[in-house]
């Protein structure tokens, strides 16, 4: 191995760890024996997650999450990849407009949107209720899948479309199923971007939850400001299992289809 | 194979495309018989795919109508228009097999399963792909995608098929070989066929007819030969064919019509006078050294050979005269010795030229090529 190889080796280890290590770090802490949060850990021990699932308040806050999650990205995988395709017909100052319009969530402080929401909810009674998650989570979540569903788009061969309304599809029948299996993987990797947008959410949920509907990251920030609690750890651990899963199977999806081509 | 459709007529009547002040396609009337292989031949941007897509739905003419055995399918929408199509670019769906791409057509007619089955089983034979039906498309070759396409385009036989240049993605070997397939399914189905290129040789050779455009009009309709010997204008004999094109002026004698070029003239059949254009076909021309080996009276005009390539069968001259120039061809195997640069003079048979007016179209044509 040349000298320059090696090099190349040791900095891509360094930036790699240097991007993954403070997050695994919560990792032994999560098995702590003893009552703080403190690393390296001191003994060895699952009561924190004995602790986790036996609360209603953490375990409730989970399934909240999982919940808000897998409905936001279902909803917003529908209205982002409408909303991309519709973009794609469109053109000059139209196309613009609309797409940094719908981008623009992803670009407001989410202190400022929480706020904003807040008010509004509270009028219409939707605080801490799971439409108003949905509402709330939705339009964070929409741009991902605009984007990712748009950068496929780009790549979309319009005639495919053409080719299925000659063979006697309708519009709405040619898009199900040549279109929209078309771009399957960048629809996928939006919804999966829309999971985990409100599965990580903790800025406007915090604002918008109650304490009858929290969800697992409002939980876990409401518990860091009162006490030190190693439940944390574990219920972090816990975050950082399904979005690495949801990561995997994103990835192992896309891969799947990669090689039946 | 002895299945067969019954093709439709189309009807084009009059029909235009224009975008803002822009014409793409103007006042375009074609009538094709049922059965008939008709070609929509010119440049790019002629207005021949505009005129195709407004066949097949993709767009609405401004003006004009459009019919299918007699019935007006201007306003119906593309899925319901009963049509075939092959892309350019193939269009497969590449999320499907072979053999799903066939049946998506006729699934969405509503045939049931068996007679999807079966009608896969006789397209992708018609095109001899049968071995090939489980793979998707991107495990095939480019030729073999276009048979692909050719059979879902046939699968639930249309009486009318469209192809938008479906060889021009492919090599010349592979073209010349599905010429000869699209021909023989042609003959074979008798479906009416609408064929867009912009390769003459191809036209030529696969269709009945071929409509001619340029500038978003059809300069002219006729079957291959009628183009080829007796074109409409100055554009359609420079776009099909080689020919040797000489200006001059047409003036009219007491003994008949005399063409006048320089300092050449000689009698032509032409019943107009004024500027005009002389056409002649390579194949009509002769090369002679000097100016002894021809009589008083018969066409003679002096030439200079600019190029000299030989092409097989026979050597091609690039020549160049006072007022024209163009391409004659001479017989290899009897080749009087000719090079690059000799001064030699061109004859023909008065019976074999044509006199084309030259009018505002043509000199705007010219300044394109």
């Amino acid at each position: 191995m040349s000298k320059s190889r090696i090099f190349l080796w040791v900095a891509s280890v360094f930036v790699g760890l240097w991007l993954v290590a403070p997050t695994l770090v919560v990792i032994p802490m999560s098995f702590n024996e003893q009552r703080s949060l403190a690393f390296p850990p001191k003994g060895f021990s699952l009561r924190w997650y004995e602790n986790f699932f036996a609360s209603s308040q953490w375990l409730g806050g989970l399934l909240n999450s999982v919940q808000i999650a897998i409905l936001t990205a279902i909803i917003a995988t529908v209205i982002g990849t409408l909303a991309a395709y519709g973009l794609s017909k469109v053109s000059g100052i139209r196309e613009a407009f609309g797409r940094n319009f719908l981008i623009l969530p992803m670009l407001i402080p989410s202190v400022i949107f929480g706020v904003g929401l807040y008010g509004l909810f509270l009028r219409i009674g939707l605080v801490g209720t799971l439409p108003g998650f949905l509402l709330a989570h939705t339009v964070l979540a929409v741009p991902y899948v605009v984007v990712t569903v748009g950068s496929t788009l780009a790549a979309y061969d319009v005639q495919l479309e053409r080719a299925a309304w000659i063979c006697g599809a309708s519009k709405p029948r040619a898009f199900m199923t040549v279109t929209v299996p078309a771009l399957l993987p960048g629809i996928l990797s939006g919804a999966f971007f829309a999971f985990i947008t409100s599965f990580d959410e903790v800025v406007v949920s915090t604002f918008i939850s109650s304490p009858y509907l929290q969800t697992l990251p409002v939980r876990m920030f409401s518990g860091l400001q009162r006490e030190v609690d190693p439940t944390i750890a574990a219920a972090a651990t816990l975050i950082m299992i399904t979005t690495t899963a949801a990561a995997l199977g994103s990835i192992l999806s896309q891969q799947l289809r990669r090689n039946r081509r | 194979m002895t299945h067969r459709t019954t093709g439709a007529a189309l009807a084009l009547e009059s029909i235009t495309k224009r975008y803002g002040s822009v014409t793409a396609a103007g006042d375009i009337t074609i009538d094709v018989e049922p059965g008939e292989f008709v070609s929509l031949l010119g440049p790019s941007g002629s207005g021949k795919t505009t005129t195709l897509n407004m066949i097949a739905g993709f767009d609405e003419p401004t003006s004009g109508r459009i019919r299918i055995n007699g019935s007006d399918i201007t306003d119906i929408p593309i899925h319901k228009r009963n049509i075939g199509m092959v892309f350019q670019g193939y269009a497969l769906f590449p999320h499907m097999t072979v053999e799903k791409n066939v049946e998506y057509p006729l699934k969405q007619h509503g045939f049931d399963k068996q007679a999807r089955e079966a009608a896969v089983a006789r397209a992708l034979e018609t095109v001899d792909l049968t071995q090939y039906r489980t793979r998707t498309p991107a495990q095939l070759s480019g030729g073999q995608r276009q048979r692909v396409a050719l059979a879902r385009a046939i699968a639930y036989d249309p009486p009318l098929l469209l192809m938008d240049e479906p060889l021009s993605a492919l090599d010349k070997a592979l073209r010349e070989g599905l010429q000869s397939e699209i021909r023989r399914i042609h003959r074979e189905l008798g479906t009416t066929v609408i064929y867009v290129t912009h390769d003459q040789d191809e036209a030529l050779a696969l269709s009945d007819r071929i409509v001619v455009f340029n500038h978003g009009r059809i300069q002219q309709i006729g079957s291959p030969a009628e183009l080829y010997s007796d074109p409409a204008n100055d554009f359609v004999s420079r776009f099909l064919g080689e020919s040797i094109h000489i200006a001059g002026q047409v003036e009219r004698t007491d003994s008949g019509s005399v063409f006048t070029s320089g300092q050449t003239a000689f009698p032509v059949e032409a019943d107009y006078t004024g500027s005009a254009e002389l056409m002649i076909r390579p194949e009509s021309v002769t090369i002679v050294p000097d100016a002894a080996a021809v009589g008083p009276g018969q066409p003679l005009v002096p030439a200079r050979v600019t190029d000299t390539v030989f092409v097989g069968h026979s050597v091609k001259h690039s020549v160049e005269a006072e007022h024209g120039g163009g391409v004659v061809r001479t017989s290899s195997h009897k080749a009087p010795t000719i090079d690059i640069g000799d001064e030699v003079f061109l004859t023909w048979d008065p019976e074999d030229v044509r006199v084309l007016e030259t009018t505002a179209a043509t000199v705007t044509t010219e300044g394109e090529q």
